[in-house]
């Protein structure tokens, strides 16, 4: 069966000779359905740019990337936009949410740009809300939402249309510790209802959410994580 | 460099601080009803989340101890059972536990800080790669506690809930540790590098 994501030796340089930066040294790497993989390292280690190859919003230098078995470096700039309206959602550290939509609103925006009426795209929109508990202010707009409400719609507008993959660079970054983790647990049902997800970062205890921990330096890939075996320490409850 | 250290180490084993969290711990039970040994044994184990086994052993010689120093008093014996009361002066030492917040001596002395640092120290070990192993460790321990807490129901788990937050969070501060220390080295032999070239 086809990954949803697939890099073969894929490689970003910038510039060239004496000037040249490697971004992302060859990697090959697949993420699987229903996988939810991290990818962590420090600043520069090539992180997004990584994300970005994925998501086609940069194209590979070398190698191939390929998104549900399509090599995305043959894509026409417009068939990029499609894969991003159907197949890949983006979740950024800055939302991106646009203020003069609702919320409701700021998540059929992709479907009617892929042409969906927009009585049905609205009707999409707000039953992707509705997945991320957010059915109930659908018609506020994001100035009137807090930090991790906004995430949450943002969430919503990369799910929204049945797209399978979602993208997230640092989606928690400017949440607090109990928020961040309640958009960490949309991300892992995401992935635990079959789709599959790729984040970026720098936080230990939300990565541990993943199926796999990937770890970048320098523009490798160094060295990947998996849950160690639970330990037996009893469930105990106040009740 | 890390000979000046040892000077300022000694401190309170691990021991005294585990024999004062039982005290304690029977003491707060006994704040809420008598109750016997084995009742403490299982009631101690719940509140605490599951994440302490004590023996009964440990239990009966803490509960001597506290008779002794009148902080609970042994109820008279009803058949087989032998149950114990906390005093007034048990109230008094359990409200001044409570009270004072707990203190973490300073510096660590645990065996993964002293690993890097001795590491650091030798000059030939490579120091990143331990980090990284041990980050790998770290995470992957994360993982199964994060396993474990999207588990549980935040309901009826909230004991257990509270206690992977605080192994979480300590991981999580245990990596943070590790990203640090890695920076402050690849900083310090870059500049290493340059004075050299």
């Amino acid at each position: 069966m086809t990954r949803p994501i697939e890099l073969e030796a894929a490689e970003r340089r910038f510039g060239n000779g004496h000037t040249q930066v490697i971004a992302l040294h060859p990697t090959t790497l697949g993420v699987e359905r229903g996988e939810l993989l991290a990818i962590m390292g420090p600043s520069g280690s090539g992180k997004t740019t990584l994300l970005s190859l994925v998501g086609g919003l940069d194209r590979a230098t070398g190698g191939r990337v390929l998104v549900e078995g399509k090599d995305i470096g043959q894509m026409s700039p417009s068939q990029l936009a499609l894969l991003r309206r159907r197949t890949v959602g983006y979740v950024f550290q800055d939302l991106n949410l646009l203020a003069g939509l609702t919320a409701r609103e700021n998540v059929s925006l992709p479907l009617e740009l892929d042409g969906a009426r927009v009585a049905a795209a609205q009707a999409q929109a707000a039953q992707a809300l509705e997945s991320v508990g957010l059915g109930h202010l659908a018609d506020r707009y994001p100035d009137d939402l807090s930090g991790g409400e906004q995430q949450r719609v943002a969430i919503a507008r990369a799910l929204v249309g049945g797209r399978g993959i979602v993208l997230a660079d640092e989606p928690t970054g400017a949440l607090d510790s109990m928020t961040g983790e309640s958009v960490m647990r949309l991300l892992r049902s995401h992935c635990d209802a079959g789709g599959t997800a790729v984040l970026v970062t720098h936080d230990a205890a939300h990565a541990a959410w993943a199926d796999r921990v990937v770890f970048l330096r320098d523009g490798r890939v160094v060295d990947e994580a998996r849950p160690a075996p639970t330990q037996e320490f009893s469930v105990g409850t106040t009740a | 460099m890390t000979l000046a250290y040892s000077v300022c180490i000694l401190l309170e084993s691990p021991f005294e601080e585990d024999t004062l969290s039982v005290k304690f711990g029977l003491l707060a039970l006994l704040a809420d009803a008598p109750a016997h040994g084995y009742e403490l044994k299982t009631a101690f184990e719940r509140r605490t989340g599951g994440s302490w086994a004590i023996n009964i052993g440990q239990v009966y010689t803490t509960l001597q101890r506290l008779e002794r120093d009148g902080l609970v008093t042994e109820l008279p014996s009803v058949g087989e059972r032998h149950d114990y009361r906390i005093t007034s002066a048990g109230t008094e030492a359990l409200d001044a536990w409570f009270s004072s917040p707990v203190v973490t001596e300073a510096p660590p002395r645990d065996e993964l800080t002293i690993k890097v640092l001795l590491a650091v120290a030798a000059g030939d070990v490579d120091v990143t790669e331990i980090i990284q192993r041990q980050r790998r460790a770290s995470i992957e321990q994360l993982q199964a506690y994060t396993r474990r807490k999207a588990q549980a129901d935040p309901d009826r788990d909230i004991a257990f809930l509270i206690l992977l937050d605080a192994l979480i969070f300590r991981t999580e501060a245990e990596i943070r540790w590790l990203d640090a220390s890695e920076a402050r080295i690849s900083s310090l032999s870059a500049r290493v590098r340059e004075a050299i070239s």
